[in-house]
């Protein structure tokens, strides 16, 4: 048996089947993050929401008045290695109005909780996700629409 | 022993690759929307009823006459006359306090009420009366203006409604405008 011979395309076996792939492992978004509707009438120090990542009652600091709650984000991985502990990082880009431009004022997504995320037998994980949402303290005020950030989830082995 | 070695070698390429750096980076869009608005609704506007008005002089001690009427959904307008020297201000018919709905604000929210400022009840030819805008809660829970579970909340205008120094009143409608702030 040539062993030498045949080693490399071991190797590219192997890189081919690795979760780094890029194709062998998924993420589904099952539900958004949303900090659902509120009222943030006031700027001038900075005001935070909470959603937890078992949507127990958001709670809020400050000057920040929900109308109806947000919701954690639940997230699905998959074609994970099996039964292994998952190193997760979650950052955000600033939230930010799409639908009008002349908005200048934007919140700041940070604080990401969520419990220890294990794949199961069969490389699949939910990831349940919670953030805070706070005001700038900026003192400029935030007008009645929607915003939106980009949430970046980043999984180590 | 050179086949051994080798195989050492692959081995730790198999555990390079299941240890090291990213496996997953995925992204995605939270969202959040601001509703700063709460809406008021006049459900009924408020009514000095029909009056007989008469001016005072500046030199009276007491120039001016006063109607009052309060903002917690009663009108005991009888009450609440305040007559002056000379100026006087005599109810013919009912006084019919103004109702505001609130709606849209946040649940179990505790909203402050301004109301003003000063302002008059003009009539289209001659002297205008004097209107101090007076908003607050239902009677049954004076000076609770908390929304309730659906952020909603019915509040009371009233005011003091008072004659001007030195006027001859004439007949007809007065009417004006007054202002109302709400906030968190």
């Amino acid at each position: 048996m040539d062993i030498k011979g045949s080693l490399p395309y071991a190797l590219l076996a192997l890189l081919l089947l690795s979760p780094s792939s890029g194709k062998a492992w998924s993420s589904t978004e099952e539900e958004p993050l949303s900090f659902g509707i509120f009222a943030a009438p006031d700027n001038s120090s900075v005001h935070k929401l909470r959603i937890f990542y078992d949507n127990s009652l958001p709670d809020t600091v400050g000057q920040i008045y929900i109308l109806e709650p947000g919701r954690a984000g639940r997230y699905r991985l998959s074609g994970l290695p099996a039964n292994r502990s998952l190193n997760i990082t979650v950052t955000a880009t600033p939230m930010r109005t799409v639908a009008n431009p002349l908005v200048n004022e934007e919140f700041v997504l940070d604080s990401f909780i969520y419990p220890p995320t294990i794949t199961d037998a069969t490389g699949s994980a939910l990831l349940e996700l919670g953030a805070t949402l706070s005001t700038t303290g900026s003192g400029s005020s935030y007008q009645s629409t929607q915003y939106r950030a980009s949430i970046t989830i980043t999984v180590n082995l | 022993m050179k086949i051994k070695n080798l195989k050492l070698t692959a081995i730790a390429a198999v555990v390079g690759l299941a240890t090291g750096g990213t496996v997953l980076a995925d992204t995605f869009t939270a969202t959040a929307t601001v509703s700063n608005v709460i809406t008021v609704t006049e459900t009924t506007p408020l009514s000095f009823g029909t009056l007989s008005v008469i001016g005072g002089d500046v030199n009276d001690v007491a120039p001016t006459a006063t109607l009052t009427v309060p903002n917690d959904g009663t009108a005991d307008q009888i009450n609440n006359v305040s007559q002056g020297t000379n100026a006087k201000i005599t109810i013919i018919s009912g006084v019919t306090p103004g109702v505001l709905q609130i709606s849209g604000a946040a649940a179990d929210s505790a909203i402050s009420i301004a109301a003003g400022p000063k302002t008059t009840l003009a009539h289209p030819t001659g002297p205008a009366l004097d209107f101090t805008p007076e908003v607050g809660g239902p009677a049954a829970a004076f000076g609770a203006t908390t929304t309730d579970a659906a952020g909603e909340l019915t509040l009371y205008v009233g005011g003091a409604l008072s004659t001007q120094e030195t006027v001859t009143y004439i007949d007809g409608t007065y009417s004006g405008t007054y202002e109302v702030t709400l906030s968190y």
